[in-house]
C-alpha cells in the first residue's frame, strides 16, 4: 500500500490535535472533550484514506503549535508528502499565522500540495474571519475547507483532498 | 570528548544516561536498510526488528527520514501510542545513518505542564479583550440611542425660549434645560467620536496626494474658528512664523478628522494657557513625513501623568479637560493613519502637544 507522511501545521490551540484524533479515532472514542490539551513535540498518528482510486496510509505528524516564542518547527516537515495548515476561524490572528508557517515551509521544501482548514466552525457566534480573507486566498489558488473537529464536519473532507492533491 | 572527563564523571554521565534515558540505537544502511539494533529498544516497543528490511517499514516514526543529508537531525519529544514521549537524534557515521533514541518523557512532562498553563492564558486573555471589544460596540449603540431623544428635547427648550409669553422664572428654567441639553449632547458627541474611531477599523482615509487632506489648510481653517475663543480668554492663536507656507504640506487622513485632531490638541492648549499667552501651531518637513506641534505657554504637564495623557478617559491632574477622551480619539486616529503622537514639555516651559503623520505616498521622495 502506498504510504505518505502529512503534517498538522498551525497557530496554537486552533484545534490540530482535535482533528487528528477525530480523523483517526472518531468511530471508536465517541465525542471530543472540550478541555484544550496542548501538544508538545509531534504526535504521530496512522490512518489508511480511501480515494475512491487507492488506499492510502497517512503518517500524520501532528505538530506542536507555533507561538509568538516558539517557531514550528518547520524541518519536521522533512519526507512528508504534503499539509494541512490549520486555523481556528474564532481567532483571525491564526490566519496570519498560518500564512506565515507557509511561507517559511515554501522556502524550505518548496511548493507541496496543502488544505487549510478554517477549523471552530460549530463557534458560529464567535467567527471572526472574513469571507474576503477567504476568498483572497481561494483566488491564489489556496484549497480552503471549513471544519468542525466537534461535529466532525469537513474533517474526513480535508483529509481525503490532502491525499488526493498528494497522489496527483 | 568523553576522554576530556576524568574516569568517574564519565562513568557518571553515562550511568545517568543509561539509568534515566534508556538509550536504544539503530543503524542503516546508505539504503535505509536496518544493519543493527542496541540497546533499550524493547522501552520503546521496537521488538522484533528485522535486519537487512527497510527501517521506515518498521519504525513508523523514520517513514520518510533515510537516507539522512549530510546534516545531522533532532526531533524532540516525539510520541506515538505505545511509546513514551522519545527525543529521535540522527546522525551519519562512516558504517551507515544512525538513530539514537532516548526517553524524555520527563521533560515532556514538564515542559507540557509550562506551555499549558501559559497557553490557557494566553487564551483566556484573548477571550476578555474579546468580550471588553463586543461591550464597547454595546456601549456604543446604547449611546447613540440616547442621543436621538436629545436632539428632541434641546429642539422642545428652543422652541420655548421663542415663546414671549413665558415669565421670567420659566425663561430662566427653559435657558437651564436648554444648557443641559447642549452640554449632555457634548458629551455623547466626545464618546462616540471616541468608539468610533475603535469600532470602525477600516474606515477610510486617503494616502493619495490628489485627495489627501493639507495639514496647513486644515490648521488654518482650525485656527480661524477658535479664534474668537481665544480672544475670550484673552490668549493668542498663530501660525508659526517660521513656516514655509508654500511648501507642500499634504499628509495621510481624511480632512474631517484632521481637523477634529487640531480642534482637540488646540483647545486643549487653551485650557491650560494663561491669560496674555500664545499658542503656536507649527509644520515641520520631515521628508517622508510632517510632524506638526501644538504649542503653548502653560504650566506644562507633570512627567506622571505625561504616560496616561493619550489613554482613554484621562483627564490629568487638574481635571480642566472635558471627559477625557478628546487626546484618545487623536491617538487612536493619528496611529490608524499610520502616524504617531505624544507630547513633551518644552525646555522654554509650557507644553508640546505634536502629532507627526506620513505624506501621500506618490509625493514621499518628492515632497517640498
Amino acid at each position: 500500500m502506498l504510504r505518505k507522511k502529512i503534517c498538522m501545521l498551525g497557530a496554537f490551540a486552533v484545534g490540530k490535535t482535535s482533528l487528528v484524533a477525530r480523523f483517526v479515532r472518531a468511530h471508536s472514542t465517541g465525542a471530543l472533550t472540550d478541555k484544550y490539551h496542548t501538544t508538545v513535540g509531534v504526535k504521530i498518528d496512522t490512518k489508511i484514506v480511501d480515494t475512491g482510486d487507492q488506499s492510502v496510509s497517512l503518517a500524520i505528524w501532528d505538530m506542536a503549535g507555533e507561538d509568538d516564542f516558539q517557531k514550528a518547527r518547520i524541518s519536521n516537515l522533512t519526507g512528508a508528502g504534503g499539509y494541512l495548515l490549520v486555523a481556528d476561524g474564532t481567532r483571525s490572528k491564526t490566519l496570519d499565522t498560518a500564512r506565515s508557517i507557509n511561507e517559511r515551509v515554501v522556502q524550505s521544501f518548496g511548493a507541496l500540495p496543502f488544505v487549510l482548514v478554517l477549523n471552530k466552525t460549530d463557534l458560529t457566534e464567535d467567527w471572526e474571519i472574513e469571507e474576503t480573507a477567504i476568498r483572497q486566498l481561494i483566488d491564489r489558488g489556496w484549497r480552503v475547507i471549513r471544519s468542525s473537529a466537534r461535529s466532525g464536519a469537513g474533517v474526513e473532507e480535508a483529509f481525503t483532498l490532502l491525499t488526493q492533491l498528494m497522489l496527483r | 570528548m568523553m576522554d576530556d572527563f576524568p574516569a568517574p564523571v564519565a562513568e557518571f554521565l553515562r550511568r545517568m544516561a543509561i539509568d534515566h534515558r534508556a538509550p536504544a540505537y539503530l543503524l542503516a544502511s546508505r539504503e535505509g536498510d536496518l544493519l543493527t539494533t542496541g540497546g533499550s529498544l524493547d522501552h520503546y516497543g521496537l521488538n522484533g526488528l528485522t535486519a537487512g528490511a527497510p527501517v521506515e517499514d518498521q519504525v513508523l516514526f523514520l517513514f520518510g527520514e533515510l537516507p539522512l543529508g549530510a546534516e545531522s537531525r533532532s526531533i524532540p519529544f516525539v510520541q506515538m501510542d505505545g511509546m513514551p514521549a522519545t527525543d529521535v537524534h540522527l546522525f551519519r557515521g562512516d558504517e551507515g545513518d544512525w538513530i539514537i533514541l532516548l526517553d524524555a518523557s520527563e521533560s515532556e512532562r514538564n515542559q507540557q505542564s509550562m506551555q499549558q498553563i501559559s497557553y490557557d492564558r494566553s487564551l483566556n486573555y484573548e477571550r476578555l479583550e474579546k468580550e471588553i471589544r463586543k461591550k464597547e460596540i454595546l456601549l456604543h449603540c446604547i449611546v447613540h440611542d440616547l442621543a436621538g431623544p436629545l436632539m428632541g428635547i434641546r429642539g422642545g427648550f428652543e422652541l420655548l425660549s421663542l415663546t414671549e409669553t413665558l415669565s421670567e422664572q420659566g425663561r430662566e428654567l427653559v435657558q437651564i434645560g436648554l444648557r443641559q441639553s447642549t452640554r449632555q449632547e457634548t458629551l455623547i458627541r466626545e464618546i462616540l467620536q471616541a468608539f468610533a474611531s475603535e469600532i470602525e477599523q477600516f474606515e477610510a482615509f486617503s494616502i493619495d496626494p490628489e485627495t489627501a487632506p493639507d495639514a496647513l489648510a486644515a490648521a488654518r481653517e482650525v485656527i480661524a474658528v477658535l479664534l474668537p475663543a481665544f480672544e475670550r480668554h484673552n490668549a493668542r492663536i498663530r501660525l508659526d512664523p517660521a513656516l514655509n507656507t508654500n511648501a507642500g504640506w499634504k499628509v495621510a487622513g481624511e480632512k474631517t478628522r484632521l481637523e477634529r485632531i487640531y480642534s482637540n490638541l488646540i483647545e486643549n492648549a487653551l485650557r491650560h494657557s494663561p491669560a496674555q499667552s500664545t499658542v503656536t501651531v507649527g509644520l515641520h518637513d520631515e521628508g517622508e513625513q510632517v510632524l506638526v506641534t501644538i504649542d503653548d505657554e502653560g504650566p506644562g504637564v507633570p512627567p506622571e501623568a505625561g504616560a496616561a495623557l493619550f489613554q482613554k478617559f484621562s483627564q490629568g491632574k487638574s481635571g480642566r479637560g472635558k471627559i477625557g477622551l478628546g487626546l484618545y480619539f487623536c491617538r487612536m486616529t493619528v496611529e490608524k493613519w499610520g502616524g504617531a503622537i505624544g507630547q513633551e514639555n518644552r525646555a522654554e516651559g509650557g507644553s508640546r502637544f505634536w502629532f507627526r503623520l506620513p505624506r501621500p505616498e506618490e509625493t514621499s521622495e518628492g515632497a517640498e
